[in-house]
């Protein structure tokens, strides 16, 4: 699936009457927002520093699904939860329980208590990161992602969306019946999808 | 069985009152059928196909789309002839063990994706292993004329009805617009339940 392959066929349906550059745009909120559903799932690694709690979600993530430390899961906990756990939570060291998505920023996670120990080498002798190579105490993360390049059959859907953007906007070509019932099929089709 | 996609834009641009293309150029109107055929299939699961996963030793997750690039969605994992069992969610293996990510068995057991891209094959075990992945098959794109659809015939009725509906859409035509689209909407959703 391409942007250009959805915003062609949305054109289709726009009599290229759409404007192109807002096209683009609109598809990039689309994809935005299907990587908040879950669709497209990663696993990455992330290396740990001793005692060092705060990570960033890796580059082209939008939001966590869950997180290991060395072998174990963590347990997603609220900022509530863990204050109400032990309010000086931040200073504790130790081997991580547990991980916090909405503590300072949208593109961190928190982990508690923060890892005692510093991940091995990211060094993959076999070329299996997530197999054999896997590095001990080191935080893999599974997490949704913006992905522009997968998943062919999404890309009718995706136009009508886009289209529903596009001519809900004030602009010359607004069609407010046209665009509600694009956004409507969108919809469905999205949900029978899932 | 298959049926060229060639008549059925005919019927298609009979019933939008186009018969002449002047509105919908018939390579358009196969290019909806493209999109209609694959909504269908990756809904109803109709056109199944497989490939082998290679897997690595330890290793439990899988990208699907990188492995099977016209997969829609993972139906079965066989290994020889043993189905894995699909479980409903990865959140399951929780309950088993918090250290199930890593842990290693003498043969894989469980599959589930998340998402839509990612396979996860329980537990990793300590040699490389080739399995059967079956998979909702994107189906192809119509190029020509002649191209057959992929879709059992029961499903062909549906294909148009769906098409002819973003015919309509795209003219704006509301009017014949809700029965068809209506109708067409509630076979899907109906061939949905029983998948």
């Amino acid at each position: 699936m391409s942007s250009s392959s959805v915003r062609s066929l949305a054109q289709d349906f726009a009599y290229d009457r759409a404007d192109a550059t807002r096209l683009e745009f609109h598809y990039e909120d689309a994809i935005r927002r299907l990587a908040h559903v879950g669709w497209f799932v990663d696993v990455t690694l992330v290396s740990v520093d001793a005692t060092t709690g705060l990570f960033t979600i890796p580059s082209g993530g939008v939001s966590i699904i869950g997180v290991f430390h060395d072998d174990s899961i963590l347990d997603e906990l609220s900022i509530i939860q863990v204050e109400a756990l032990n309010p000086e939570w931040r200073d504790v060291v130790g081997n991580p329980k547990a991980y916090i998505t909405n503590d300072e920023s949208r593109n961190n996670f928190t982990i508690y208590p923060r890892p005692a120990m510093k991940s091995k080498d990211f060094s993959f002798i076999t070329g299996t990161p997530l197999g054999e190579d896997f590095p001990e105490y080191a935080v893999a993360v599974i997490h949704t992602k913006v992905d522009t390049d997968e998943a062919e059959f999404l890309e009718l859907p995706l136009a009508l969306r886009v289209l529903a953007e596009e001519f809900s906007l004030e602009s010359q070509i607004r069609d407010e019946p046209f665009a509600k019932l694009c956004k409507q099929l969108s919809d469905i089709f999205i949900r029978v999808l899932e | 069985m298959p049926e060229a996609i060639g008549p059925h834009i005919d019927i298609v641009l009979q019933r939008v009152r186009d018969r002449g293309a002047a509105l919908h150029p018939r390579a358009l109107v196969m290019r909806m059928f493209t999109h209609t055929q694959r909504i269908i299939n990756t809904v109803m699961q109709l056109v199944i196909s497989s490939g082998t996963l290679t897997t690595t030793p330890h290793r439990v997750f899988y990208p699907i789309y990188k492995t099977f690039t016209d997969a829609t969605r993972v139906v079965a994992v066989r290994d020889g002839n043993r189905d894995l069992i699909k479980l409903p969610n990865w959140e399951r293996l929780n309950f088993r063990s918090r250290k199930w990510s890593r842990g290693v068995g003498a043969e894989y057991r469980a599959f589930t994706e998340i998402g839509r891209s990612l396979l996860l094959i329980f537990p990793g075990v300590r040699d490389a292993r080739t399995l059967t992945v079956y998979y909702t098959k994107l189906t192809g794109a119509f190029v020509n004329e002649d191209d057959q659809t992929e879709i059992p015939d029961e499903y062909l009725s549906l294909l148009s009805d769906l098409t002819a509906s973003l015919l309509l859409i795209r003219a704006r035509d509301f009017k014949d617009l809700q029965n068809m689209l209506s109708g067409s909407l509630d076979q899907v959703r109906e061939g949905l339940s029983h998948v």
